[in-house]
This record gives C-alpha cells, sequence and structure tokens, in this order.
C-alpha cells in the first residue's frame, strides 16, 4: 500500500519535472506567436502581457508585405527540396556501396566521412565562397545547394542502419531476381524508413532555417531567403516593430512544425530499429 | 529437378583463409542430401556456392548439366531457406512470397493460384496479409519455406533451418520437410552440425571436416561402415569409441556394441540401426574385455548410457538395463567381431586379414 502510494508520488513527481521542462521549450514559441498579435504600444508595455488584449491579424500583412517576403519563402522551400532531393541521391547509393560492398577502401572512406561531419560550415565557406566565385555562380542558386548534396551526416546515419539490416535478407532478394536499385528500393527503404523520414527533417529544419550560408553567398535581393527576410523586419526601422518581426518569425516556424509534428512517431523509431529476427 | 556437382572447388577468404579444399562430389538428382560437420568447416560456405552468393577460388560448379560457375545466384533456378529465415521484414506474408514471383515475371492470375497453394501447404492460410512481427518462429520458417517452395526451383538449399526452434517444433518440422521432399521429389541439400539431424532426414550424409569430405554414403552406411576415425566418432549418439593401439592404429567399438561382463547384455543390446549385431552372448575367446568403474550413467528413456573408466579410457555404453549404479566396478565385454579397426592415418582397414591380424594383438595401447 505504502509501495503504491510512493510509486504515485514519484510518478506525479516525475510528471510535474517533464512539465516544468515542456515549459521551458514551449514558452519562446508562445512568446513568438503571442506577441505577433499584439500592437506596437503594447508590445513595449511593462510589465509585458501574457495574451495580446486582442488580436491584430494584421501584423502578419505587415511582414508578408516587406522586404519581398513571398519570394523569399519560395526561395526558402526550392532551396531545401533541392537539397534534399540531391542529398538522397548522393547519400542512398553511398551508404549502400559503404555498408555492403567489400572493399579496401571501406574503412579509409567512412573514416573521412566522419571527418566531413566534424568541419563546420564556418571552416568551410572562404574557400567554397571563392570557388564559386572564380566559376562565376555567385548570386545563383547553385552555392545555397550544391554544397549540400553530400552530407556526411546523412551518410553516417543511413550506412549504420543499411548494416544493421540482416544481410541474409538482402541474399535472399538477390534469389529472388531482384535488381541492386530494387533491393535498395524495395528492401532496404522500407527497412530503413524511420531514419530516412528523421534524416529529411533534420536536414529540412537545417536549411530552411540557415541564416549564415545564404548570407555568405548571395548578396541579390531575389535569391535571399526566408530567415534573411525575417532578420531584414529587424533592421529597416529605428524603432523595432516586435509585433512584425514575431509574425515573421511566427511563419518563418509554422511550416517546419507542420512537416515536424505527424513525422515525430518516426523520430522516436529512427533511434530504435530492429529488422524481425 | 537437377544433379549438383561441385568440380575441383577451392574457396579461400580473404587470400590466406582456406576454407574449401578441391571439393569434388556429386548430389544426385531428386536427393536429400545432408551437409553435416562440426562447426567451422564449411558446410555454409558450401551451400552459399551453390547458390552464387559465394564465388569459388578455383573450380566449377554444375546444376543438372549446366556450368553455373559466372551464373548470377537469380539465374540459377535455386532457392535458398536461411538460417534466420531472412524474410522481409516490412511485407505481408503474401508479398514475401511474391516478390520473387513478381521479379520472374509470373502473370498475376498464376500468382495467386501459387501464393494461395503454398501457404495452404505450409499450414499459413489463415496468416495471408500479417506482417512477419506478427508471427513465431516456427510461422516465420514456413513462410520462408513457402517462398522457397513458390518458386518451383530446380535445388532447394537448406542452412540449418531448423536451429532456431524449440525441440518439438524441430521434430515436427524434420517430418515435414522429408514428406515435402517426397512430395517435390526436387533436389534438397540441407545444411546441419547435428549429426541425429542428419541420419534423420537424409537419404545421402556427406560428412565434412575441415573442407574436405570425409565420408558420403548413405546414414546406414556411414553409421555401420565408417571410412575413417572422424566419420566413426562424429556420426552416432554419441560416436564410437576409438582407441589408439600397441602398434599404431587405432580399434573401436559402437556404444551400442559393447556391454557388461556377465551381465548376459554384453553387446547384445538391440541396434536401432538394424545392422547385424551380435546374436549370441558373446563371451570368453571371442570377445575382449576391460575391467573399470561406473563414472557417469544417465537415464535415456528405455535406455541408459554409461560411461566406464577403463585402463583404455573412458568407455561409452548404451544397453537397456539399469543394473549398474555409480561408482560400481564393471569389466565391459566386446565381441571381437564388433571391432573395427583404422590405420595410422586413421583410415577404416577393410582388407580381411589384415583385420584378422589386428583382431588377434593385443588391443589397448
Ligand atoms: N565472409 C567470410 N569471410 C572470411 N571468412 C569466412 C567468411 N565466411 C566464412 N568464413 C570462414 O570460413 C570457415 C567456414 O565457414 P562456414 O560458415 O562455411 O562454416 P560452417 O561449416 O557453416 O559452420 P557452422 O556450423 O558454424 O555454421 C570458417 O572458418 C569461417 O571463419
Ligand atoms: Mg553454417
Amino acid at each position: 500500500m505504502n509501495n503504491h502510494k510512493f510509486a504515485l508520488a514519484r510518478r506525479g513527481l516525475e510528471m510535474l519535472g517533464l512539465m516544468a521542462l515542456a515549459c521551458v521549450f514551449v514558452f519562446p514559441f508562445f512568446w513568438i506567436v503571442s506577441t505577433s498579435f499584439k500592437t506596437l504600444m503594447e508590445t513595449a508595455r511593462y510589465p509585458p502581457s501574457l495574451l495580446p488584449e486582442n488580436f491584430n491579424p494584421i501584423n502578419y500583412a505587415a511582414a508578408f508585405a516587406s522586404n519581398n517576403f513571398p519570394r523569399a519563402g519560395l526561395n526558402s522551400l526550392f532551396i531545401v527540396l533541392a537539397i534534399l532531393v540531391l542529398q538522397m541521391a548522393v547519400i542512398l547509393p553511398a551508404s549502400y556501396a559503404l555498408a555492403f560492398k567489400k572493399s579496401r577502401l571501406e574503412k579509409p572512406l567512412f573514416a573521412l566521412i566522419l571527418i566531413g561531419l566534424m568541419v563546420p560550415d564556418q571552416v568551410t565557406f572562404l574557400p567554397v565562397y571563392l570557388l564559386f566565385s572564380k566559376l562565376k555562380l555567385i548570386n545563383t542558386y547553385v552555392p545555397l545547394i550544391v554544397p549540400f548534396a553530400a552530407s556526411a551526416f546523412g551518410i553516417f546515419m543511413v550506412t549504420q542502419s543499411f548494416r544493421q539490416i540482416p544481410k541474409d535478407v538482402i541474399e535472399a532478394a538477390k534469389l529472388d531476381k531482384s535488381s541492386s536499385l530494387k533491393t535498395i528500393w524495395k528492401i532496404l527503404l522500407p527497412s530503413i524508413r524511420p531514419t530516412i523520414i528523421c534524416f529529411a527533417l533534420f536536414s529540412c529544419i537545417t536549411h530552411w532555417n540557415d541564416y549564415f550560408w545564404p548570407f555568405a553567398m548571395t548578396n541579390q535581393e531575389s535569391l535571399r531567403t526566408l530567415p534573411m527576410a525575417v532578420a531584414k523586419l529587424s533592421s529597416v526601422d529605428s524603432v523595432k516593430q516586435w509585433h512584425v518581426i514575431m509574425a515573421g518569425n511566427t511563419m518563418l516556424i509554422l511550416p517546419l512544425l507542420l512537416v515536424y509534428l505527424p513525422c515525430s512517431k518516426w523520430i522516436k523509431r529512427a533511434f530504435a530499429y530492429n529488422g524481425v529476427k | 529437378m537437377a544433379s549438383i556437382e561441385f568440380r575441383g572447388v577451392v574457396k579461400v577468404y580473404d587470400k590466406k583463409n582456406l576454407v574449401i579444399d578441391d571439393l569434388n562430389l556429386l548430389i544426385e538428382d531428386g536427393s536429400f542430401t545432408v551437409l553435416v560437420g562440426p562447426s567451422g568447416c564449411g558446410k555454409t560456405t558450401a551451400l552459399r556456392i551453390i547458390a552464387g552468393l559465394e564465388e569459388v577460388t578455383k573450380g566449377s560448379v554444375l546444376i543438372g548439366d549446366e556450368d553455373v560457375t559466372k551464373k548470377e545466384p537469380g539465374d540459377r533456378d535455386v532457392a535458398m531457406v536461411f538460417q534466420n529465415y531472412a524474410i522481409y521484414p516490412h511485407m505481408t506474408v503474401k508479398e514475401n512470397i511474391e516478390f520473387g514471383l513478381v521479379n520472374a515475371k509470373v502473370p498475376k492470375a498464376e500468382r495467386e493460384v501459387v501464393v494461395a497453394a503454398v501457404l495452404k501447404q505450409v499450414g499459413l492460410e489463415r496468416h495471408v496479409d500479417e506482417k512477419p512481427s506478427k508471427l513465431s518462429g516456427g510461422q516465420r520458417q514456413r513462410v520462408a519455406l513457402a517462398r522457397a517452395i513458390s518458386k518451383k526451383p530446380r535445388v532447394f538449399l537448406m542452412d540449418e533451418p531448423l536451429s532456431n526452434l524449440d525441440a518439438k517444433l524441430r521434430n515436427q518440422m524434420r517430418r515435414e520437410l522429408v514428406e515435402l521432399h517426397n512430395k517435390l521429389k526436387t533436389t534438397f541439400v540441407f545444411v546441419t552440425h547435428d549429426q541425429i539431424e542428419a541420419m534423420t532426414m537424409g537419404d545421402c550424409i556427406v560428412i565434412m571436416c575441415d573442407g574436405r569430405i570425409r565420408q558420403k554414403g548413405a546414414p546406414q552406411r556411414v553409421y555401420n561402415d565408417p571410412d575413417n576415425v572422424f566419420v566413426a566418432r562424429f556420426i552416432g549418439d554419441p560416436g564410437m569409441n576409438v582407441y589408439p593401439m600397441e602398434g599404431g592404429g587405432f580399434f573401436g567399438f559402437r556404444p551400442r556394441k559393447v556391454g557388461f561382463a556377465g551381465s548376459g547384455d554384453n553387446g547384445a543390446g538391440v541396434d536401432a540401426s538394424g545392422d547385424d549385431g551380435p546374436a549370441d552372448n558373446a563371451s570368453g575367446d571371442d570377445a575382449v574385455s576391460w575391467p573399470g568403474r561406473v563414472a557417469a550413467k544417465e537415464i535415456l528413456g528405455s535406455e541408459v548410457l554409461y560411461c566406464v573408466k577403463t585402463k583404455l579410457g573412458d568407455v561409452m555404453l548404451k544397453t537397456s538395463s539399469a543394473g549398474r549404479g555409480m561408482d560400481d566396478l564393471a569389466t565391459v565385454s566386446v565381441p571381437r567381431k564388433n571391432l573395427v579397426f583404422f590405420d595410422q592415418n586413421e583410415d577404416r582397414v577393410r582388407d580381411e586379414n589384415e583385420i584378422r591380424r589386428l583382431a588377434g594383438g593385443r588391443l589397448g595401447a
């Protein structure tokens, strides 16, 4: 009986802890959304109000109308999708080879890729910039997309999940007259779906939110991405238009949330993949 | 249906690890051939070479009369059942079976018929649309089997397909596989390291050790008439008692062919293998005996397995009478005609005169 009570109390405490933690993470988002509906006067008030007095969707219109916002949104969408498609086209065959083709080069190559995983953009952007400027490709979409076509992280993740697939499943497919491409498509990909979805989300979030790279690679208005457009909201006026900035931010975050939420169960699975024994 | 032939096959892994050494073997059309041997002797490798999953270093492999050495696994018209089943985890039972048929461009209507037929054959009709993760080990094994049958291959290859099943199910599946073979009359090649499985299932047994064939023949034959010490010790449960002789060479006798002196059961136990066991209670001149002490006793249902320590070493003795207890003094006795002899190279001595000479001499070194 006592034990039962103790367990209950423990569980309650755990829940409380988790809720507190959730609040810490959720509050900034809540604050962004809340502010995005306030008036400029209200954003400056002290103490600040938790919820807007009345909802002003007009802020969104203001954000949308500024800085070529729609164009920036489309740019971001295009870049993110193009990167994702290219990444898949590189990652899948590369990982297949690393995981299943015996070769003396396999280990050194994999090590090289792991090293690639550790080099941040800030280290590589200068040589990459110089390269593209020599090729006269600065101020096109190319330097925004192509440098990300080979993702060390993606190759690492997918190779590792390929390696978890029992070898005899692939051999069974061979005996079933399945070509390599068909085996990848019909047997391997479905088995590692959680990993693929998880990586796709990761890639989308990273490149959707990326500010540094497009900033370094472009100086032309028409190539602006959404984070740049949002950032620009705060730099035009001397008085910070917090309500408009937050409306822009909400529009930046919302698509990610819409993609992320239905996929969250796969993310959990990606870290707990098991084949049928 | 087709025979399989290895011609001078050599397999070397990583340029230095010789796994199969000059293998010459004919697996007859329609036979149920069992490759058996201790772990690491190259059974799986041999099977995978037939399937084309492993390339040969030297030599050639024929299926039917066709040289398939260079052919892709999918083009060899063989089906394989893997130890871990290797069914596709994300596909339903039906999709698992259909995958190969679709790749072989079997028309849809025919596929439906085949799938229904094989599922009925293995008793999985009720699980057509289930995912493998919902099935028990035995059911998964049947899916793998159904997938193999559906392809109507010339050759069935099985690599220890029963080793993940519990004892009861294993027995049942053994029987079902033998029945299946009787029905299909296709060539079966079955790999196991369990000699009982080999003896009960195969109509031809190939005993391997260190990448070489030690003997090939019917189960009766390899049991009664082993070619060498390795086979004698490997086949049988337990294997033959084999001891070195004074003048070089070895002699041995089956645990069923030895008895306790003076108890009337000396080596006269009924032999399940049905060969010419000693009809008389051999003793005296035409029997040899060694005094010893019972060191272990194991009751196996109707029979008792004793281990008796003698100056020869441990003698295993299988009999139907449970009269002796632990640490009893006991003399074991074998009729001379139940002895088999091997030369220094551990090969069987079959020459009559030579046997008479050896059998007359002093036994035990
Ligand atoms: N892919 C491989 N690379 C290198 N060596 C291998 C490979 N596969 C098998 N071997 C070696 O070949 C030898 C025979 O292996 P094999 O799998 O044929 O044995 P087996 O008779 O099937 O044994 P078991 O009863 O344990 O399955 C072993 O010594 C093993 O180390
Ligand atoms: Mg094996």
